[in-house]
This record gives C-alpha cells, sequence and structure tokens, in this order.
C-alpha cells in the first residue's frame, strides 16, 4: 500500500510531541517574556496556537502525507469558516460606532 | 463461479488499469467520510469561536478580568495532559501499522487514562467555580458586569462541549480494542483506529485555541 511507504516514523511522531511540548511552555512563558496590552497578548498567544494547529495537521493528522484532494478539502474548509470571522469582524467594529475602531482597539 | 475470479477494471485517464476493490474496504472512501464529519465538528466549535470573539472584542475588559479567576494551574496542566494524550493516540496507530499489537493496545490504555484525568481535573476545576456560586443562571455570575456573565457562559459551553468530546472519544477508544481484540483492526486494516486517532487530534486541536482564549488572555494589559 503507498500509504505504509510515506508515512510517520515513531521517530517524527516523537519530534513533532517535542516541538509542540515547547510551543506549549512558550504559551505560559509568553507574558512574562512580552508584557503587552490585550490585543497583543491575543495575536501572540493565537500565533503560537496557529503554528501547533498546523504541526498537529501536518503530521499528527497525516495531512502532510496525504493526496492533495485531503489538503485542498481542509483550505476550503478554513476558507469559509474564516469568510464567517471576516463578515462578523466587520459587524464587531461597526455595529453601532462606525468610526469607533481606534479606541476600542486601544482599550 | 469463473467471473468472480476475474478482478473487475476501471481505467483512469491515462489508460491505467486499477482493480475495484470491495466497497466494504475503501480506505481513501472511509477516511475521506471522516474528515467530511471533522468538517462539521469544525463548524461547530469554530461558531462558537466565533461568538466567543465577537463578545471579546466588544467587552475585552469583562473578559480579562473574567479570564483572571480562572484556575491556570489546573488548565495548564490539562493542557499538558492532551497532547501527551495524543502523542499515545499516535504511537497506538503507528504500533498497529507496525503490527505491534500489545503495544498499541497499552498505547490506548494510556491515552484512555489520561482523558480520565483531563475529565477528573475538568471536574474539580468545574466544582472550584461552581462553590464560588459561579455556574449558569447564579445569583452571583448575574451580578456581575455583562461581558463577565457571557464570558463564563461561554466557558462553561465550551469547555462543556470540549468535555463531551472527551467522553465520547474513552467511548470509541474502548470500542477500538475490542475491534483489536475481535481482529477486525489489524496492520492490513486500521482505518478505524486512524480515524480515531484524526477525532482525538481534532478535540486536542480545539482544546490548543481554546486554553489561550480562555486562560491566558488575563495577562494582557496587566
Amino acid at each position: 500500500m503507498s500509504t505504509v511507504t510515506h508515512d510517520m516514523s515513531a521517530q517524527m511522531y516523537l519530534k513533532v510531541f517535542l516541538v509542540l511540548i515547547g510551543l506549549t511552555v512558550l504559551t505560559f512563558l509568553q507574558p512574562h517574556i512580552i508584557s503587552g496590552t490585550i490585543s497583543e497578548t491575543v495575536m501572540i498567544q493565537l500565533f503560537i496556537a496557529t503554528i501547533k494547529a498546523v504541526l498537529i495537521g501536518s503530521y499528527y493528522m497525516h495531512l502532510k502525507y496525504e493526496v492533495p484532494l485531503f489538503r485542498w478539502l481542509v483550505y476550503v474548509a478554513l476558507i469559509v469558516l474564516a469568510i464567517f470571522f471576516i463578515i462578523t469582524a466587520s459587524d464587531a467594529v461597526f455595529r453601532n460606532e462606525t468610526y469607533d475602531l481606534f479606541q476600542k482597539i486601544g482599550v | 463461479m469463473t467471473e468472480l475470479a476475474t478482478p473487475e477494471l476501471i481505467y483512469d485517464k491515462k489508460g491505467k488499469a486499477h482493480e475495484i476493490v470491495d466497497f466494504n474496504n475503501d480506505y481513501t472512501g472511509s477516511k475521506l467520510g471522516f474528515w467530511l464529519f471533522l468538517f462539521t465538528e469544525l463548524m461547530l466549535f469554530g461558531s462558537m469561536f466565533l461568538v466567543f470573539c465577537f463578545y471579546f472584542f466588544r467587552h475585552a475588559q469583562d473578559f480579562v478580568l473574567a479570564s483572571g479567576t480562572l484556575n491556570l494551574i489546573l488548565g495548564g496542566t490539562n493542557t499538558f495532559i492532551l497532547l501527551l494524550s495524543t502523542y499515545f493516540m499516535g504511537m497506538s496507530l503507528f504500533n498497529v501499522k507496525e503490527n505491534n499489537i500489545r503495544k498499541a493496545k497499552i498505547a490506548i490504555y494510556i491515552t484512555i487514562a489520561l482523558s480520565i484525568v483531563f475529565l477528573v481535573i475538568k471536574y474539580f476545576e468545574w466544582m472550584a467555580e461552581i462553590h464560588h456560586g459561579i455556574y449558569p443562571n447564579s445569583e452571583a455570575l448575574n451580578a456581575l458586569s455583562h461581558g463577565e456573565i457571557l464570558f463564563f457562559g461561554l466557558y462553561f459551553t465550551m469547555t462543556g462541549f470540549h468535555g463531551i468530546h472527551i467522553l465520547v472519544g474513552i467511548g470509541v477508544m474502548i470500542w477500538a480494542i475490542k475491534l483489536i481484540e475481535s481482529k477486525k483492526i489489524t496492520s492490513k486494516n486500521y482505518i478505524v483506529l486512524e480515524n480515531i486517532a484524526l477525532y482525538w487530534d481534532i478535540v486536542h486541536l480545539v482544546w490548543v485555541f481554546l486554553f489561550p482564549l480562555f486562560y491566558m488572555i488575563s495577562y494582557g494589559g496587566a
């Protein structure tokens, strides 16, 4: 079977696991390294979470080793979700107070 | 019958012949179907994260305040436990493929044990909140600001849904052990275990985003 030849080795599972542990530790240490505003903290935290998610998707969920069909399906699903977020974000920002964007971010 | 012995063939665009396999043994189809289910999970949790982000934007200070009351040690411990459990779930799949059935079963048992520890910690966390009078529609909660009520509502809903997924995960892992014992999951036919591992990874993925948004935001603006 072609799936057996291109697959995760036990070593690879361990390597990805160690990187994920490192990133999780970074999640905890982040406030002590960079003490930022709410939006900075959230952005850094979500950036680390996204790296973790890509690693989990690529290696633990084998997307790196799948035929392109699977990857494209995931991209489409994520784009659909992103559209929901973008449309709702414009609502969250402009609702009732059209030009109040910067005051809100500065909270 | 001689007809059955002859493989049925189908030809791709390059004229290469492929044997049509039994539908019950459609490896790629089974995985594809399961991925479609995972997308429904993505939308389920994705929409809850959407609601969270909307209200977080509108009540940032209240969310930070409420987040500060959560127990970071318990939540953080659970983050590591879940990460460790996905590693063992991956190792069980790896060992089944390598035909190390005993090792695979041990890995699944470890995953189940870690999931139970996760739920026990979650139980103590929830109980601590409830002892403080914080639970949906409680008097103490309703006395708080609008943003804090929303934060705790989302906290109980999202970690609750996540907990239900952990419970279902434990159920399907026990099922996987039964299938391994009855030789229905083997080194040649492991799609059920592979799909369970995918499910467990998505449960972990939800927590990867859930943890920073609920527990770590309290450090912002300090």
